[in-house]
């Protein structure tokens, strides 16, 4: 019964996005408020339904319903039930589910919240979002339907790829597909407000929202994949500039992007069709990214079954991309602006400056990305390693970590001499660390320009914290008061927050990349081997049963620890074995043990990585998130309000 | 089976969907919400 529940949910979902989708679109043109209501329900249904079918499938997983093609697949009677729950988006179509989920679930959320916008905006939103959602639909309807039946129930299931058997399973790629589909709300928002022929401040700040919620989302589930990567993978590193991993960089990078430049539009009334087409850009690079993971056209780590779905995602990624452009085109005569633009050295010119810079990266690594494409359908196929992304984009990101310094320290409109009386502090630390690495014998330039940038960036947000702090010491008036100051101006001070997280993690990748040090042994029981000062004994192999796989230990004791790489064998899947790193983490440095192999003399092969600063990866991770949490979440005023105040208040008439 | 399960549903999520269009007129003037941002319009004259 399950499967023609959910089939059934899955089809009257599509029924009604498609009705949203049309009638929205009619009653946003007509501004029919009553209509626009009737649309906005209707993709609240299909919501609805999306849920249903999302409940129907967990069930079936967790009852072990083999009837249906996708249990078997993806698990097994042996797999531990928190991960045949996971296995909901473990698969090609659980995962499509998964991504029209969240599409309905905070689609509804940004629609509920967009009736304050105008009836026009409000309904080409909810037409746009309904659109969207109906390609979902029929894809999950016609294509990959997560509740075919299988014509015999077989007993047991294929179960679950052991690399995905790891708790990371249950948090990271739903987080990361979440901030994919998050991506969706933006973009229909804006390409909403163009069909409109808005470009106000509303607009903006109810996008910002929603855009802030999926790089939030993103950056949380990118943090989770380098964790994941790190802990799982067992090559001692965490970024792979894999495609899956490019493609969900670049959303990312754009999006960044926007959030600062959108401040220059609610400030100055600037860049309208810069933050039209950086929100656009973000979605368009949603789907291609979803076309290039799903369809197998670029070799990756990520392994989705090839399936039918490519060229569908092809076709959509082409509607979208001229959808897009056409819409630009047609709208970017009326988004000029009559503010004066500010001078280079300002605020505004930092984050045009930035953006530019950001924007360079998103090329670079969709260039790397699309290569093998590119040069496939040339003749001869090449792919880029991870040298290309560093030399290409590392001086990008070096210039971007010198803006996160000088940047907050500028003034929005003029820069005079005191620019250089604030720029004391960041530029003093950059000093003293850059000749602190120095006399430490530190030559590699880019870790001689990285780290002293990321030190002054540091410093900058340390002298608005500071300043906060003689504010409030000058103006105190009780705790009450100071609360109310900080809470007024939340968003700034979580942004230095974020920019501080920024910072720890730079440093944790720094530190990682340029001293990280790696040595292959043989030991035998009682052997020791030193690597940058932390000596490891070999103890001794062992064997272990577990509930779904036998492990091949080989421990090591360093200090009073004992670490355990494995081999994991999973007789039940084939045979498949995966590596299990054993990992002793510090705020100075990991150490990071890998079992390569078992000798026939009772001897084991090892590889010993020492990876200085990890653990700052994922503190700087914490921290941003924190930071963005903070800045905002809870604002009593609607953010729309705030926008329209400011800019009336900044932009002569 | 599953046209109808979807037909099924459809009726279900029907009313729900379709209240604005039941409700009295004067129940949807009360909930006509402010809207923010747009240009208030100018009288003709």
């Amino acid at each position: 019964m399950t499967p023609y529940l959910g089939s059934g949910a899955l089809l009257a979902g599509l029924v009604m996005a498609g009705f949203s989708a049309l009638l929205s679109f009619w009653a946003g043109w007509r501004e029919n408020s009553v209509m626009v209501q009737v649309g906005r329900r209707a993709f609240y249904g299909s919501a609805a339904m999306i849920v249903l079918a999302s409940v129907l499938l967990e069930f079936a997983l967790l009852s072990h319903d083999f009837s249906l093609a996708y249990v078997v697949e993806h698990t097994d009677l042996s797999t531990p039930m928190p991960l045949v729950a996971s296995a909901f988006y473990g698969g090609q179509e659980g995962s499509l589910l998964y991504w029209a989920l969240v599409l309905g679930l905070l689609g509804s959320a940004s629609l509920f919240a967009s009736s304050a916008l105008g009836l026009r905006l409000a309904g080409y939103a909810a037409g746009l979002m309904a659109s969207i959602m109906s390609f979902l639909l029929v894809v999950l309807v016609i294509v990959a339907s997560p509740f075919d039946i299988l014509a015999v129930t077989p007993p047991d299931g294929l179960g679950l790829n052991p690399v995905l058997r790891d708790a990371g399973m249950l948090i990271h790629p739903p987080v990361v597909l979440a901030g994919f589909a998050s991506f969706a709300i933006p973009f229909c928002f804006a390409a909403a407000a163009l069909m409109a022929g808005r470009s106000d401040a509303a607009w903006i700040a109810h996008t910002r929202r929603f855009a802030l919620m999926a790089w939030a989302l993103q950056s949380t589930g990118l943090v989770l994949g380098m964790w994941w990567a790190y802990h799982v993978l067992g090559w001692g590193g965490y970024w792979g500039w894999d495609p899956v991993e490019n493609v969900a960089l670049m959303p990312w990078l754009a999006t960044t992007a926007y959030l600062h430049s959108s401040q220059v539009q609610a400030r100055r009334g600037r860049l309208r069709a810069w933050n039209f087409g950086l929100v656009i850009l973000a979605f368009l690079l949603v789907v291609f990214g979803t076309f290039i993971v799903r369809s197998g056209v670029v070799p990756s780590v990520h392994t989705f079954a090839v399936s039918a779905i490519g060229p569908w995602f092809f076709g959509f990624l082409a509607v979208c991309l001229v959808f897009s452009i056409a819409l630009l085109a047609f709208r970017v005569g009326g988004l000029g602006s009559n503010a004066k633009p500010a001078p280079a050295v300002s605020r505004e010119g930092a984050f045009v400056l930035q953006n530019l810079l950001l924007v360079g990266v998103v090329v670079i690594v969709f260039w790397g990305t699309v290569l093998p494409l590119v040069s496939g359908m040339l003749g001869q196929e090449r792919v880029v390693g991870a040298s290309y992304y560093e030399r290409a984009a590392g001086p990008l990101f070096v210039a971007i970590l010198a803006l996160m310094a000088a940047g907050p320290l500028l003034p929005w409109r003029h820069a005079g001499s005191p620019l250089l009386l604030a720029l004391r502090w960041p530029a003093g630390a950059a000093a003293v660390v850059l000749a602190a690495l120095l006399i430490a014998g530190v030559r590699s330039v880019p870790a001689l320009l990285a780290i002293p940038l990321a030190a002054a960036a540091a410093t900058t947000c340390l002298v608005e914290y500071w300043r906060l702090g003689l504010k409030l010491h000058r103006s105190w008036r009780g705790w009450s008061q100071a609360v109310v100051l900080v809470v007024r101006r939340r968003r700034r001070y979580g942004a230095y927050l974020a920019h501080l997280g920024m910072v720890v993690l730079v440093v944790g990748v720094a530190g990682s990349h340029f001293w990280q040090q790696e040595k292959d042994v043989s030991l035998m029981p009682g052997q020791q081997v030193t690597v940058a000062g932390y000596t490891l004994t070999y103890t001794g192999a062992e064997q272990r049963q577990l509930a779904d796989h036998s492990e091949l230990v080989g421990a090591m004791r360093l200090g009073d620890q004992t670490l355990e790489p494995a081999r994991a064998t999973y007789a039940g899947l084939g045979g498949q074995s995966l590596t299990h790193a054993a990992i002793s983490s510090s705020p100075i440095a990991d150490v990071y043990v890998v079992l390569t192999g078992m000798g026939g003399d009772g001897s084991a092969s090892f590889q010993v990585f020492v990876n200085p600063l990890v653990s700052w990866i994922w503190a700087g991770g914490a921290i941003i998130i924190l930071g963005v949490v903070l800045g905002n979440v809870g604002e009593r005023r609607l953010a729309s309000e705030l926008a329209v105040a400011r800019v009336r208040s900044a932009v002569p008439a | 089976m599953a046209l109808i399960v979807a037909t099924l549903l459809l009726f279900t999520a029907g009313p729900f969907v379709l209240w604005p269009l039941i409700r009295t007129p004067e129940e949807t003037q009360e909930t006509q919400p402010p809207t923010v941002g747009e240009r208030p319009s100018v009288a003709k004259r």
